[in-house]
């Protein structure tokens, strides 16, 4: 709303100049915002959605009385009544319509504004018209009572206060022909709506240049049917958002004889008798408040004397018993309800200032975590160790952008009312928002990049919108561009990460293992998660490791670049996975381990293969968990080398076959570690890798 | 004449063990190597003249070069060691007349975390000094959580407040528009006296702009117990702001209107960038405000107490507030643009490790 100096003196006599206005308006929390183009009287102010009395410049100049030595100025409401002419008004449901008050006024003059007024309703916000709905406005913001000014001419012979039926229609004040429907209440006459109750009136019945006779309405509807209304309609007016607050019943007819007598003064004419349906009048409100209470609320005490002049002064009625303070509530103030409200109104009078800061004494409650919070916070650091740098994304994608990745059944969760159709959809996977970050970041030239975001994904799940959180992985160009070391490196991060959840407590116990799925927009390679010492062995599907295919890299600019990027479900790694610290004994063998290299010939196979080789090594026999197989080069063999080792170990032709150098650290204490030993072992460990179909090729002591 | 040789070969061990004494790099070295032990160097030449010496010498010329052999060595493994201390200090910081010292190291790999986790860590460290529980929710929320539980029943005015994203009407899911209903989930999970932050992302209708996005991020907190005022909210942030910014920072509390506080308070710190003076940053009031907070409104509390004496109004009382981390990160390091934490562009996300 807007307010000025000027204009609250006309109201609030007494000894103040603006800034000190200013700071009267602050102290309560109404920030008076100065906008460009105003003089500097004039300002700014968002009422509280709960604070309808300070829609009006009486109701404003009154919240300010506890503040000085101020005199307040109620405007003259008195008429003299002139004629008997009434119009019959009828309420179809007192539920919808509190209560509903009018009169006629006969032989007006509509004319233009003086300029008196004009500069009044312009400067309150309002488009002059006329004078009568001029003097509408001008009563709107003088007591904060929403008016409407009718021709009584055009009105045929009955006020009916009622719902629409489905269908019906109406012109509003601005031009546009509405359907309306039977959550919209109207004003309607014997035929037709002329009037969209609280929000606007029709141009059937508008007060023009030829009007003589008026029907003035001043009413209380309900809230929450003006706010439907409004909603359904997509119409929201100043009287409109007054109405759908608590407006203050018993203003409702003091608004209508200070709007007569203005309209007599300025446009002639005699006014009529108040037609009345419905009652105005609120029950006595009174709340009781005890003075422990209030002092051990704020945590300070507030002198009797000083509460019953704030309260007395903002017009509440007060008195005392014991330790009570009874306070009757004015109508006005429809938002004090609790107890808690009036000492809302202490403290913010006496001042917030003036409560001292304490902290608590306050019982230990040993606090439990959401156990969620830690494992993020270790998975970012596991992240960033691997040199991964985090990102965070909105979680706003559009459909175009989910449909560019091919992931399979997303259902992906639409927003009903989106922002922009850039933002359509909940991201069903972290992978979207991560490739348009490299696509960011390449366009300013930032190379070499990793980066993750943990988040969550969300899709529809039994029809119901859902959630789950997830981490993802990428990388932009940091391998040295032969593909293979990329990935590798890559996977190897994933692998690691992964090894921090499910190696730590027993390395036999879960196998990582990886599935090729091939799409039109890339290659998924599914992260598989076997639990084998299960009886049954169970296999949950982790997440995967993507490589975009070029057509997708080019829709975002990042054609040439060597791309992957993972999703992995935290899910998953938290409800199954071990995040631990622990003491491993068997790692930390005090003597200095014995290395042996061998240098095998395997057939080229699955990926899977590859690691089945060394996972079988470690049985009691051969290997300890002390023990230690690490796989240092994996190479493919020159045409020439390859003819001759499938003719040494007899491989038949089309079998192709790579090299495979391994060392194996032997650090079992118990088994002494002589020469006699290790060359049993190493031997014991051919021969196992051979029966599967491995060859040596040489060992290397 | 067979003297000579012996005579000569002892000169040359001389010369050798001269000549090793300048040399200062490996190349050089090599030379010796090759000269002295190379296949026509001094050891392996005088072995084949064995052959040729008379049989009583034999014995004594395999025992010399044995003993020239195994000094040449010494002399030759020695220096290899010199080499290796010193060229550690004059070859690989120089190349030449280059002082490779000067010229730039070889950066590592950094990886760094997103601002707003940095400022979040902080922020729920310093909640943590003074006993407070971390806790999280759900996104996708149901009216009853987001709004009505908080005393903001539908159609209530105030839900103008938060201009809210809908996935489904009829079922009324939306995603939440505050942190507030983990107040909720909390007061039905435990029982006072406790207290507890909550932190986690929030969404509005809002656009995408330097100042607005539809996205961000609150911290919640809410401590409710016996006897807890507002004293005591003002002593609990006016710590945690001090702690956060600076202790030289003033700390304003102005009354404000939310549904589920009562008293209700907006909190503002004097401006981090020109001390209360006015800039554009404080838009020249010399305040900047930062959060949200209130005593928790008694219908909040008898939402819960229906169900759970423990949270009854008559004997419990709390406090509640709520900030915007975006905004904090950006009056912390001076942000201009809310715009910069979701474009993750990692010239900005580096500058904060």
């Amino acid at each position: 709303m807007k307010y000025s100096y000027e204009g609250i003196r006309e109201y609030l006599e007494g000894n103040y100049s603006v800034d000190e206005l200013k700071n009267f308006l602050e102290k309560l929390g109404l920030n008076p915002i100065i906008l460009e183009g105003d003089s500097p009287g004039e300002f700014e102010i968002e009422i509280p959605s709960n604070r309808a009395d300070l829609t009006s410049i009486t109701g404003l100049a009154r919240s300010l009385l506890p503040l000085g030595d101020f005199k307040f100025h109620f405007p003259d409401f008195k008429i003299i009544t002139h004629t008997d002419k009434k119009l019959p008004v009828e309420i179809s449901s007192y539920e919808d319509c509190y209560c509903y008050a009018g009169r006629c006024i006969e032989n007006v003059k509509v004319s233009p504004s003086s300029c008196w007024l004009k500069k009044k309703v312009e400067s309150a916000g309002f488009r002059s018209v006329n004078n009568v709905v001029d003097i509408t406005n001008f009563v709107f913001w003088e007591l904060g009572q929403p008016m409407h000014a009718f021709d009584k001419d055009l009105i045929n012979s009955k006020i009916f206060v009622r719902r629409a039926s489905d269908g019906e229609q109406i012109v509003t004040l601005d031009g546009v022909k509405r359907t309306l429907n039977r959550e919209i209440l109207v004003i309607a006459d014997n035929f037709r709506p002329v009037a969209i109750a609280g929000i606007m009136g029709g141009v059937n019945s508008q007060v023009n240049e030829k009007t003589t006779n008026l029907f003035l309405e001043s009413a209380f509807f309900n809230p929450a049917i003006i706010r439907k209304s409004s909603k359904i309609l997509g119409l929201r007016t100043e009287a409109s958002s007054k109405f759908e607050k608590n407006i203050d019943p018993e203003i409702i007819v003091t608004a209508l004889d200070r709007c007569c007598k203005l309209i007599n003064e300025l446009c002639g004419g005699e006014t009529g008798e108040l037609i009345l349906t419905g009652s105005y009048k609120t029950k006595e409100r009174v709340i009781s408040l005890g003075f422990t209470r209030l002092n051990s609320y704020l945590g300070y005490d507030v002198s009797v004397n000083l509460v019953e002049e704030i309260f007395n002064r903002l017009g509440f009625q007060t008195g005392i018993s014991g330790d009570l303070l009874n306070v009757s509530v004015p109508s006005y103030r429809q938002d004090v309800i609790h107890d808690v409200d009036l000492i809302e109104e202490i403290a913010k009078y006496h001042g917030y200032e003036k409560i001292h800061e304490e902290i608590p004494v306050a019982v230990i409650t040993p606090s439990e975590d959401d156990s969620t919070i830690f494992f993020i916070n270790e998975t970012k650091d596991i992240l960033t160790k691997l040199g991964f740098s985090e990102v965070i994304n909105l979680g706003l994608v559009s459909m175009d952008e989910i449909n560019n990745f091919e992931m399979g059944n997303l259902n992906p969760v639409e927003i009903l009312n989106p922002v922009s159709m850039n933002f359509s959809h909940l991201r069903p996977s972290l992978v979207i928002e991560l490739l348009k970050n490299f696509q960011r970041n390449s366009a300013y030239k930032n190379e070499n990049l990793a980066l993750f975001e943990i988040g969550n994904t969300y899709f529809l799940s039994d029809n119901k919108p859902t959630s789950d959180m997830a981490v993802s992985l990428g990388i932009m160009d940091t391998g040295d561009h032969s593909g293979f070391k990329g990935f590798s490196t890559f996977k190897g991060k994933i692998e690691y990460f992964l090894k921090t959840y499910f190696y730590p407590v027993q390395v036999q116990d879960y196998v990582i293992d990886f599935e090729r799925d091939e799409r039109n927009t890339g290659i998924y390679y599914n992260i598989i998660l076997e639990n084998i010492p299960a009886k049954e062995p169970q296999k949950d599907i982790l997440g995967f490791i993507f490589e975009p295919a070029q057509s997708l890299l080019e829709k975002y600019d990042l054609q040439g670049k060597e791309i992957f990027i993972s999703q992995i479900d935290l899910e998953v790694l938290k409800n199954k996975g071990f995040l631990k610290s622990y003491f491993d004994k068997n790692k930390t063998p005090s003597i200095s381990p014995i290395r042996r290299d061998l240098s095998l010939v395997v057939k080229a196979g699955p990926e899977s293969e590859w690691r089945f080789i060394v996972d079988n090594l470690y049985i009691p026999e051969l290997l300890s968990a002390k023990d230690k197989i690490k796989i240092f080069d994996i190479y493919s063999f020159s045409a020439r080398e390859k003819k001759e080792l499938q003719k040494k170990f007899g491989f038949k032709e089309p079998v192709d076959i790579l090299g495979l150098g391994i060392s194996i650290f032997f650090s079992n204490e118990k088994g002494n570690l002589t020469k006699d030993n290790i060359d049993n072992k190493v031997h014991k460990i051919i021969e196992t890798l051979e029966k599967s179909g491995v060859r040596l090729r040489h060992e290397q002591i | 004449m067979n003297n000579e040789i012996f005579e000569k070969a002892e000169k040359e061990i001389e010369i050798a063990q001269h000549g090793i004494k300048n040399i200062s790099d490996n190349e050089k070295l090599e030379q010796w190597r090759i000269k002295y032990f190379g296949r026509k160097g001094l050891i392996l030449s005088f072995t084949q003249k064995i052959g040729g010496l008379p049989e009583e010498l034999r014995p004594l010329a395999g025992r010399k070069i044995n003993e020239w052999k195994n000094y040449l060595n010494s002399l030759y493994e020695n220096k290899k060691k010199e080499i290796i201390s010193s060229s550690a200090i004059k070859e690989t910081f120089h190349h030449g007349s280059m002082p490779l010292y000067t010229y730039p190291g070889k950066e590592p790999d950094y990886a760094y975390l997103h601002p707003l986790t940095i400022v979040t860590k902080n922020m729920v460290d310093i909640f943590k000094k003074m006993g407070f529980g971390i806790h999280t929710g759900p996104e996708i929320e149901t009216d009853y959580y987001n709004f009505s539980a908080l005393n903001t029943p539908e159609n209530h005015p105030a839900r103008d407040m938060w201009d809210t994203l809908y996935l489904d009407y009829h079922e009324k899911i939306l995603l939440r528009t505050h942190t507030s209903p983990v107040q909720i989930r909390i007061m039905k999970k435990i029982k006072p006296p406790f207290r507890i932050i909550a932190v986690g992302k929030c969404f509005r209708r809002d656009a995408f702009d330097s100042s607005h996005s539809p996205v961000f991020h609150q911290m919640e907190g809410l401590m409710v117990g016996h006897g807890i005022n507002f004293a005591h909210l003002k002593g609990i942030l006016i710590y945690f702001l001090k702690e956060l910014f600076d202790s030289e920072i003033k700390v304003r509390f102005l009354p404000a209107y939310f549904p589920f506080t009562e008293p209700s308070a907006e909190i503002s710190i004097s401006c981090v960038i020109c001390k209360g003076k006015g800039c554009s940053t404080c838009g020249g009031s010399g305040w900047l405000e930062i959060l949200g907070a209130g005593m928790v409104h008694p219908e909040v509390f008898g939402n819960i107490s229906r169900k759970d004496p423990a949270y009854s109004p008559d004997k419990i009382t709390g406090f509640a507030f709520g900030m915007g981390i975006e905004r904090i990160a950006m009056l912390k390091y001076g942000i201009d643009d809310i715009r910069h934490f979701y474009n993750n562009d990692i010239r900005f996300i580096s500058q904060f490790g």
